[in-house]
């Protein structure tokens, strides 16, 4: 029955119950005139509530509407929050301590261990915690090189976050070294090696900026000096590490890789004492070269007595100057401009740097002697005993380089690196020195045509 | 659910405006509009005037940029509330007191199934129909003549998809009823 009255109701629908044909023609033709009157000539911009509709062409409107936009608008959120975050963290990555994106900095470093510690994953924790202490020594070397940031007062807390670091990762080392379970070290090893590499060139380069004879620089330099050595440490921390774990029978770090390890370990020592030899050789060529500026600044003042007439003239002129303008014109004024070098000071590094060539020369030789034995002990597998061989080359090149230090100290004390003053690394010594000469020779040629201007 | 077609000339018509995509929605709905409209006033004239300014507030509500959920939904609902406004304005006749005998009134006189050539049994349903109190002949109309979604109607007459499922059920059981 309800089918019946259903399908005669449908039947009303196709009955002759509808409009004129004609009617509907005239109808739309006057609505449209009507319609098109109103529309706004001007093309519609892009609007975001127009991707709605035109999803609905495809979709229920049912879904775009309930499913579809709460998820895209939520998705939106997220990732402008998170691209913020993220935008704020890329920009922050050259913040030094003190900029106002430095917090940031520090605290997606902060997140990142966070995140390795609650997971318990101690490899990744240890690398970030090296690559923050490789933030740390970057960001102190900038402080240290550049000094028109006018940060250097923040150097000693940064330095004492970059120890911290340091710190931390060898507590992970230890943690690591104690664990019982296979840890895959290899790539870890590398990552480590990569980093601590990055700080140790950082450091350096930070303490050849702190050559300055002031107290502040020479604190700073025994601090940096004392970083360099815990993050050495942590160095050969992660080598011993790989090997204990490998003797203990962790297999994840093969016989192979755990000699190549070793292999860089050995050939970074060797390098590192190599460098340092140079360097106090370089040194001893500096010094040369401060005695030579000084006996031709002590030939010039012989010259002043009467030794050369050339010079003798114009040091005269410089004297009848000096009375003709009435002022009293000290002659060290003039000699003030080339900043003489302390003879004994000279005599001194001279001294000095003899001895230390020596003291580094037994001392390289007995890190290739220490480094020759541990390969001796790696070829026959005494890994145990090879460990323990290889602390003391590490306590051996730790002499050699405090010699060249030391070394360093005392060319600086005879060539002070001024204020504000480009720095050179110990490598480039001589050239340092070369210009510093040079800066001294231009002072002097215009001490002279101020001379030669008052005639 | 509706063709892509349809929903692209309604995203046209609601994104750019577009006159000619209008037109060709006009032309989609229009005899079906004037025929929901001519059930209920019984008189093709008022229809066809109804029809006509049902599409302009339809274009008008579209240009001013209101929410546009449904194009039948709100075809139909401006077309109830034009049949509603022209019951009111009967109604304002002198010597009619309410709305409810307007309605009465206008049942009366709405015959539109004498002037059409119908066969018995669905003359006899249309006759029926229009016994039907003013709620459920608007049901049974959007429902099984105009064959809208239970949603659609819902939409149309501002109630829940429930409460027009039920007023449907009755409308059909009063119907049986009538023709029995």
């Amino acid at each position: 029955m309800s089918n019946d009255i259903i399908n005669n109701l449908k039947k009303l629908k196709h009955s002759d119950v509808g409009p004129d044909k004609s009617w509907v023609a005239s109808n739309r033709e006057l609505l449209l005139m009507q319609v098109k009157n109103t529309v706004q000539k001007e093309k519609s911009s892009f609007s975001f509530g127009n991707v709605w509709p035109a999803m609905s062409i495809l979709m229920p409107k049912r879904l775009v509407y309930s499913v579809v936009r709460p998820m895209v608008v939520l998705f939106l959120i997220v990732g402008v929050t998170s691209s913020g975050w993220v935008v704020s963290a890329d920009a922050s990555h050259n913040a030094l301590p003190g900029d106002w994106l430095y917090p940031a900095k520090r605290a997606v470093e902060k997140t990142k261990i966070a995140a390795a510690s609650v997971v318990g994953a101690k490899k990744v924790e240890a690398t970030y915690r090296v690559e923050a202490a490789k933030s740390r020594a970057e960001e102190v070397k900038e402080m240290i090189t550049n000094v028109e940031l006018n940060k250097k007062d923040l150097v000693a807390e940064t330095i004492s976050d970059l120890k911290n670091e340091i710190v931390e990762a060898e507590k992970k080392l230890t943690e690591i070294q104690e664990d019982e379970g296979q840890t895959q070290m290899d790539e870890m090893v590398k990552d480590f090696k990569v980093e601590t590499a990055g700080i140790m060139i950082a450091l350096k380069d930070a303490q050849t900026g702190l050559l300055g004879d002031n107290n502040e620089d020479k604190v700073l330099s025994e601090v940096l000096e004392v970083a360099k050595d815990d993050v050495k440490n942590v160095d050969q921390r992660v080598v011993e590490v790989v090997i204990t774990k490998h003797l203990g029978g962790d297999k994840t770090v093969t016989s192979e890789e755990v000699k190549d390890i070793i292999g860089i370990t050995l050939q970074v020592a060797l390098d590192d004492a190599e460098g340092s030899k140079k360097a106090v050789e370089e040194d001893g060529l500096a010094i040369e070269e401060a005695k030579g500026l000084s006996a031709d600044r002590y030939g010039l003042s012989t010259d002043s007595q009467g030794a050369s007439q050339e010079l003798v003239e114009g040091l005269e002129v410089e004297v009848v100057s000096s009375t003709e303008s009435g002022e009293v014109i000290d002659s060290s004024t003039t000699t003030l401009s080339v900043e003489s070098v302390d003879d004994e000071k000279i005599a001194k590094a001279d001294s000095d740097n003899k001895e230390a060539v020596e003291k580094v020369d037994t001392a390289s030789n007995d890190v290739t002697e220490k480094v020759d034995a541990v390969k001796t002990l790696l070829s026959v597998g005494a890994l145990e005993d090879m460990v323990e061989k290889m602390k003391e080359v590490k306590t051996a090149v730790g002499v050699v380089v405090d010699i060249s230090d030391e070394s360093k100290a005392s060319v600086a004390s005879i060539v002070p690196v001024k204020e504000g003053e480009e720095n050179t690394t110990s490598t480039e010594g001589v050239e340092g020195l070369s210009a510093d000469r040079q800066e001294t020779t231009s002072i002097e040629d215009v001490a002279k045509e101020s001379v030669e201007e008052n005639l | 659910m509706k063709k892509i077609p349809e929903k692209l000339l309604l995203y046209k018509v609601s994104t750019n405006k577009d006159p000619e995509s209008f037109g060709l929605l006009y032309d989609l709905y229009v005899e079906k509009i004037y025929r929901f409209i001519y059930f209920k006033v019984g008189n093709k004239q008022e229809a066809e005037d109804i029809t006509s300014e049902v599409f302009l507030k339809v274009w008008d509500h579209i240009n001013q940029d209101k929410e546009l959920k449904s194009f039948s939904g709100l075809l139909y609902r401006i077309a109830r509330n034009a049949v509603i406004d022209l019951y009111r304005s009967r109604a304002r006749e002198p010597y009619i007191l309410n709305i409810e005998d307007a309605y009465g009134v206008a049942d009366k006189k709405n015959n539109w199934f004498e002037q059409i050539d119908l066969k018995a049994d669905v003359r006899l349903i249309a006759e029926t129909l229009e016994k039907l109190k003013q709620e459920y002949k608007e049901v049974v109309t959007l429902r099984y003549i105009e064959e809208l979604e239970i949603a659609e109607i819902a939409e149309i007459m501002d109630k829940k998809k429930v409460a027009v499922r039920v007023t449907l059920h009755r409308a059909i059981k009063k119907l049986k009823e009538l023709l029995n």
